[in-house]
């Protein structure tokens, strides 16, 4: 009976046993509480109960949500007692604190059990009929438990399956435990951590892999700035908070190794941090070399999902650092100047900047004022304190809860201004006003606050005056009501004007000013933005249905209007007739009484076909549904356009990367490598960034290895002996240039075909006619390398062939440009995006496909006599040139072409940049813009398709491929 | 003679940092380190120093329940807590216990100092 938990739902279930241990808690201590208060004969207090009652709610609210249907089932029927007890329809006695008791009890049992082996293995009847006694105590028909609560959301029938492996990766520990071990810096407390001590949960690992790799960049950034800015401070802050964050990060999903390292190197530079000292560059090699093990253990932690790798050396060779840096450091304090390096500090120099706060004392908020009134009440004097939190306090508002904590210790404090969030985003020295009610005096009121980090300037005893604006009964606050004036106003001074320190304290001042920041940016998982995205599609589609129908609507409304009009007309003539009629009945005298009723009747016919005809309220109901479908095909494309902006990302982090890359090729190679990043922020779709990576790296390493000469070289042809790569990212109309150039010697063609053709990729006589353009792209042929020695770095197997096969598979272009002497740049042609592409439609054997318009050179229409066949090929001349034509059906299994009688044939060229084919077409339907929808794995291995898209007239069109079309067709 | 204090830390280069600070700079004497917070509760029983600095987040016994039951067995001990920035709640947790001060890690040696100096009083 019990179910396992599909596996979808289950990474939903450590937050919710998390959560739910903690409401249960909750209850447990409310409950008893309540045991206490009912023994004692009170009752119980209604906040309790709702507190209860919302606990019990939250735990159902979430389980039901996962499906997990017995903990619901038991919930709420809790949930039901206490709320009856809360809206007093029921009291609590002692029955009903038991029954309660006992199911917190099951569930508790219930979470253990789906912590444990991932199913609601509990029985949960008796505590529901328990429940159920009480709620209906007459009791006739008691339903059973499960299947009266059905989960709020539908959730998928749990099907069952095999074992579930749970989400977790094992992680050997490679060091032993000992006290210098990482400390849990931001492991979380590990006793209610319900994620497995001993692995990764799977819910994180794809997001922690991605921070640290991220974070790796960072680093190596920094390390290298360090490198050649020596005496800036600023980095190693930088670097720190990044380490700090990657050893949190690994603490959390519990990737010791990587914690115990970012550890160990986050404790090193604490100390320049703290000493406010640049790093020595000594240092940076060690440093560099804990950025690779980070590199390796994330490596092997995405192939393998267990970091397979020895942090002994790396530790070692750290710890040996901290304990030399540690000595020097305090050899060299005491040597400058002892004083100033660890002389005690009571007050700083003068302040130069101070965040003022003015408290409006006549408008407080009520909270403030009612205290004040009742401490005044008992004879307290109130006073105001004055004091300064210093710039360097790190959170100044916890400095203000330390001073209220200890005022409230002898009186009470009414209010503290500015509030917490705005004494949080103030760089500057803070001052900070307390309206503290007490006995004591203003000596004491000094020597409770003396503390750290706080200076004390006024402790002023409030005059009646001022107690008077304060509590203030007066009538005019009615009609100003208190909260809009509640926020102390601040305001920036500066005391001394001089030029040096307003220097360092400007940038902080500038931010001070500003209101609270506010985090702007959000981590989202790309596939939900995939999901987004499919779903935006998936609207637009709707709207040019949408579009469509009023179109249809709108020709049934002219043809209507026709109607009205015959109608109209009709109506007129008949009433011709009949006057016609009676004149003419008149002027004979006979009696025409059934003629004369038949008029009447198709008179009044007439008229009721003339009102049903003309339905003015239709036609501006029409015109409303016109609208807005105008107004949902705007908003249909913003939203569009809003996600697929959403997906772009700067290619940035992909160019970061690259300094590292060319340091250690430089160093290697022992070339002097200066590399130009221009154009960074430029925005490219993720998925898209994500995979230049590789190709970019590679790129790289070829133009360093063989483009750039060697210093002597350099030093030769009078060039600099430092070359110059270029990494140069731009968009162009709907695409992105991302051009590689160094200042090398350039590229050899005709050197490159010699080479080609002695490999035998090609004849001598092909290369005779080649032009210099087909011979340079020859390097991107498999098998090539112009490097007459593999050195290593180029050359590990990687050709310009896969480099140029990556870039395709994003529809993008590679195109060159060499000079001989000067030097060589790469230019990458990639798409924005990969989720809309412009298509032509065409139909062929009934069905409507499209093919991506990049792909089409030209549509043209031969004669069929045109049409000669070579080796069974059917293949036409164009241009002088032979072209080869493929019926679709031959490649891929389509529907075969319709047999027309047609003396021509149409026919759509496609080409995958080297080679072209003509395809057979019935007809052309037109270009369209169309958005792509990937298939589900299941198609993933059908040829010649790469997805399929939804039309306006709700049809789907299978995209065709027309690179696995041509290669198909040899 | 100098007063007596107990650093509590789970990463021994801060205790020794800390431990330097106030030896060399304050006079004072660290009689015991703790590497977690069982430690520090045995030896400030044991011991009966002046001042503790106070590590939270470690192992076994973090710094807000060793500081609990310090506080429990003497209300009137004075307990510096040394803790990261990300470990706000926790820290206010702390103070409202009543914790006698606090510092933010990483810290720079003069604060380790006139914290010290100002719990103890030994600085007005």
């Amino acid at each position: 009976m019990a179910e396992m938990i599909p596996d979808d739902v289950m990474e939903m279930l450590p937050e919710f046993l998390q959560e739910s241990d903690e409401h249960l808690q909750v209850l447990n201590e409310k409950m008893l509480v309540a045991e206490a208060a009912i023994k004692g004969g009170e009752a119980m207090s209604p906040d309790d109960l709702n507190t209860m009652f919302r606990s019990a709610h939250t735990i159902k609210g979430t389980a039901s949500f996962i499906g997990l249907k017995k903990v619901v089932g038991l919930t709420h029927k809790a949930e039901t007692l206490l709320q009856k007890l809360r809206d007093a329809e029921l009291l609590l006695n002692a029955q009903i604190v038991d029954v309660l008791f006992s199911a917190f009890d099951t569930l508790v049992n219930l979470l253990k059990s789906l912590k444990e082996n991932k199913t609601e293995d509990v029985d949960i009847d008796v505590d529901v009929q328990k429940i159920e006694k009480i709620l209906n105590p007459g009791g006739g028909v008691v339903p059973v438990a499960v299947s009266v609560v059905a989960p709020a959301v539908v959730s998928k029938p749990a099907p069952v399956v095999a074992p579930v492996v749970p989400p977790v990766v094992s992680i050997p520990t490679p060091l032993k435990p000992s006290s210098s071990q990482v400390s849990s810096g931001a492991v979380k407390d590990g006793e209610h951590s319900s994620v497995d001590e001993e692995g990764i949960s799977e819910r994180y690992l794809e997001q922690f892999v991605s921070e640290i790799e991220q974070n790796i960049d960072t680093l190596n950034a920094a390390f290298l700035k360090a490198e050649k800015e020596l005496d800036d401070i600023e980095i190693v802050n930088e670097v720190f908070r990044t380490m700090h964050t990657i050893k949190g990060s690994a603490g959390l999903v519990n990737a010791k190794p990587i914690a115990e390292v970012a550890h160990k190197m986050e404790n090193i530079l604490e100390y320049f941090r703290s000493q406010k000292k640049p790093l020595p560059v000594t240092l940076l090699a060690i440093f560099f070399r804990g950025v690779d093990a980070f590199k390796e253990m994330i490596d092997s932690l995405k192939l393998t999902r267990k970091i397979n790798y020895n942090i002994v050396p790396i530790c070692k060779e750290l710890d040996k650092c901290s304990i030399k840096v540690v000595l020097e450091m305090k050899v060299a304090a005491t040597k400058t100047s002892p004083v100033a390096a660890v002389a005690p500090v009571v007050v700083k120099p003068p302040v130069v900047k101070v965040q003022e706060v003015n408290v409006d004392w006549a408008n407080l908020p009520e909270a403030v004022r009612s205290v004040v009134k009742s401490e005044r009440g008992q004879g307290k004097d109130v006073f105001i304190v004055e004091g300064v939190i210093v710039a360097r306090e790190a959170i100044k508002s916890m400095r203000l809860a330390m001073i209220e904590e200890r005022l409230n210790k002898s009186g009470r404090v009414a209010g503290s201004f500015p509030s917490v969030e705005v004494l949080d985003t103030v760089k500057a020295d803070a001052m900070i006003q307390v309206l503290f009610c007490s006995n004591i005096n203003e000596t004491n009121i000094r020597e409770i606050l003396m503390m750290d980090g706080v200076t004390i300037k006024t402790v002023e005893m409030a005059d009646a005056e001022l107690i008077q604006t304060i509590m203030g009964d007066k009538v005019m606050e009615k009609e100003h009501p208190p909260e809009v004036n509640v926020v102390p106003e601040i305001k920036q001074t500066s005391a001394v004007p001089s030029p040096v320190v307003k220097d360092e304290h400007k940038p902080q001042a500038s931010a001070a000013v500003n209101t609270p920041v506010e985090i702007s940016t959000v981590k989202i998982d790309a596939r939900k933005l995939d999901k987004l995205m499919n779903l935006s599609g998936e609207l637009v589609i709707i709207r040019s249905q949408y579009a469509r129908l009023v179109g249809l609507f709108s020709n049934d409304m002219t043809r209507q209007k026709d109607v009205v009009r015959i109608t109209e007309h009709t109506a007129l003539l008949v009433s011709e007739l009949e006057k016609e009629f009676i004149s003419a009945v008149a002027s004979t005298g006979k009696d025409a009484g059934r003629l004369q009723k038949m008029i009447e009747e198709l008179k009044a016919s007439i008229q009721t076909l003339c009102v049903q005809s003309d339905r003015e309220e239709f036609t501006a109901n029409f015109h409303i549904l016109s609208e807005t479908t105008s107004a949902l095909e705007k908003t249909a494309s913003d939203l569009q356009a809003s996600v697929m902006q959403t997906r772009m990302v700067p290619v940035e982090g992909v160019f970061t990367r690259f300094k590292r890359i060319v340091r250690d090729i430089s160093k290697d190679l022992n070339k002097e490598v200066n590399l130009k990043i221009e154009g960074a922020e430029t925005e490219l779709d993720k998925k898209i960034v994500d995979g230049l990576g590789d190709p970019l790296t590679h790129m790289i390493r070829n133009a360093v290895d063989h483009g750039l000469e060697s210093a002597e070289d350099r030093a030769k042809t009078n060039k600099n002996p430092v070359g110059t790569i270029l990494l140069r990212a731009s968009h162009k109309g709907n695409s992105m240039c991302i051009q590689i150039s160094d200042d090398g010697k350039g590229m050899d063609a005709d050197k490159i075909a010699g080479i080609a053709v002695k490999k035998g990729v090609i004849t001598e006589e092909q290369s005779q006619r080649m032009t210099e353009k087909e011979k340079l792209n020859l390097i991107f042929l498999p098998g090539f390398s112009t490097a007459q020695k593999v050195t290593g770095l180029s050359g590990r197997g990687v050709g310009m062939d896969v480099v140029r096969s990556m870039i395709a598979s994003f529809n993008g272009v590679v195109d060159i440009n060499t000079k001989l002497g000067e030097g060589s740049s790469f230019i990458l042609k990639i798409p924005l995006t990969l989720a809309i592409i412009q298509a032509l439609l065409v139909v062929i054997g009934g069905e409507v496909y499209a093919l991506p318009l990049d792909a089409v050179t030209e549509i043209i229409k031969v004669p069929k006599k045109d049409i000669y066949y070579v080796d069974g090929n059917a293949t036409v001349k164009l241009r002088n040139h032979a072209l080869s034509l493929i019926e679709l059906e031959k490649v891929i299994k389509v529907k075969p072409n319709k047999d027309t009688d047609e003396d021509h044939k149409r026919l759509v060229i496609i080409t995958d940049g080297e080679n072209r084919l003509g395809v057979q077409v019935d007809s052309l339907v037109g270009k369209d813009e169309i958005v792509i929808k990937s298939f589900t794995k299941h198609f993933a291995r059908v040829k010649g398709v790469i997805g399929a898209s939804i039309l306006a007239d709700g049809n789907v069109a299978l995209i065709l491929d027309p690179a696995t079309i041509i290669k198909e067709s040899r | 003679m100098p007063k007596r204090i107990i650093t509590v830390d789970d990463a021994p280069i801060i205790r020794l940092m800390i431990k330097d600070v106030l030896t060399e700079c304050g006079g004072y004497d660290v009689i015991a380190e703790c590497s977690n917070g069982r430690e520090a509760v045995e030896k400030y029983k044991e011991l009966k120093p002046d001042l503790l600095t106070m590590d939270i987040v470690m192992p076994e016994m973090d710094g807000i329940q060793a500081l609990e039951e310090i506080l429990k067995y003497d209300p009137a001990a004075k307990v510096v807590m040394v803790t990261a920035i990300d470990q706000r709640d926790a820290l206010m947790k702390a103070i409202r216990l009543g914790a006698t001060d606090y510092i933010v890690k990483p810290f720079e040696a003069d604060r380790v100092m006139s914290a010290v100096q100002k719990a103890l009083g030994d600085l007005k």
